[in-house]
């Protein structure tokens, strides 16, 4: 009777530990007071921006397709630097000149939102500054829209590569 | 002590029972059946909408494509009533400075499609934009579809949830 006893009350304190574990979730709520940073972005990502130079000279005045790829490393304090930056129009692969970058800038907000610049310099982008805002959502993911000078206007994607 | 026995045996099966339907979760098993509703939109959502602005150059039978873009931290309370911060546009070359909007609508069928509607916002959208969408996952977690409105503006959408913290 005694063991019988011991047993039931053994597996109930194991229960009620995995209930607990389980149940409460202990790591959420620590999350909930933390909201987004800088280190919500951290490691590399797969960046694309997909877009249109517009030109206004007449004539004729004209929107063509540009999208853009890169290769895009976050340190997790602010600070973006990329690769293997490319550009396609018109059928072909452009990416002569400067291809990568760095002395970026992004600013993850509490509520996830971004802002971000890449410095002016490299060659697909016409040597221009590039600016885009957003959101990070979950998926370590990253999606917004950005403009140049040159004038280019678009949106980008940023997912992190597996690690 | 049989009284002790039937009592801890009491309290075990309690907590099985309780931890059973806390790990296995029947209740998504049963939203699955029950189809989507606006409750299947709830929480923050970054959401993209990639655009073009349709325009005739001078009269010349000529028209330019070039994007409008639009991002914003969207929030779907999950009774039918959108809000947005942080909504910026991207036109020309130009990033507009992000404003807000609390007067937005969607609505969730059964079938997982999904109507919003975002009210103009100043600096980046000059009228009522109307989207139309698919819930592409059960939970709720992104909505894909298309954007328009008679600026003109037509284009495409995608929005993603944003962490729950």
């Amino acid at each position: 009777m005694k063991r019988t006893i011991y047993m039931l009350s053994t597996l109930l304190v194991v229960f009620a530990a995995v209930f607990m574990v389980s149940g409460v979730r202990p790591l959420r709520k620590v999350k909930a007071n933390q909201g987004c940073s800088n280190a919500s972005l951290s490691g590399s990502y797969q960046l694309v921006m997909e877009g249109t130079y517009d030109y206004d000279a007449s004539p004729p005045a004209g929107s063509y397709t540009w999208d853009f790829s890169m290769l895009a490393y976050f340190d997790g304090e602010g600070n973006v630097s990329a690769t293997r930056v490319r550009g396609v129009w018109s059928g072909q692969n452009w990416g002569g000149g400067p291809t990568s970058f760095s002395g970026g800038e992004y600013t993850v907000n509490p509520d996830c939102t971004l802002f971000m610049t890449f410095p002016p310099g490299v060659s697909v982008f016409y040597g221009k500054g590039v600016e885009l805002a957003g959101v990070v959502t979950e998926g370590d993911e990253a999606l917004g829209i950005g403009a140049t000078e040159e004038p280019w206007t678009g949106s980008f994607d940023a997912t992190k590569v597996g690690e | 002590m049989k009284r002790s026995i039937i009592g801890l045996a009491s309290v075990l099966v309690v907590f099985v029972a309780v931890f059973a339907v806390l790990v296995l979760r029947p209740v998504p098993k049963v939203k699955a059946g029950m189809g989507c509703s606006n409750a299947s939109l709830h929480g923050n959502y970054g959401l993209v909408l990639k655009g073009t602005y349709i325009q005739e150059v001078g009269g010349t039978g000529i028209y330019l494509s070039p994007t409008w873009d639009i991002e914003m931290l969207a929030h779907f309370d999950g009774g039918g009533v959108l809000s947005g911060t942080w909504v910026g546009g991207a036109y020309w070359g130009v990033l507009y400075d992000p404003s807000s909007f609390s007067d937005g609508s969607y609505k969730v069928n059964p079938d997982c499609t999904v109507s919003i509607t975002i009210p103009p916002v100043e600096h980046v959208i000059d009228d009522v934009t109307k989207l139309n969408g698919v819930l592409t996952t059960r939970d709720g977690d992104e909505v894909k579809g298309t954007a328009y409105n008679p600026t003109p503006l037509t284009g495409t959408f995608r929005a993603k949830k944003v962490h729950e913290w």
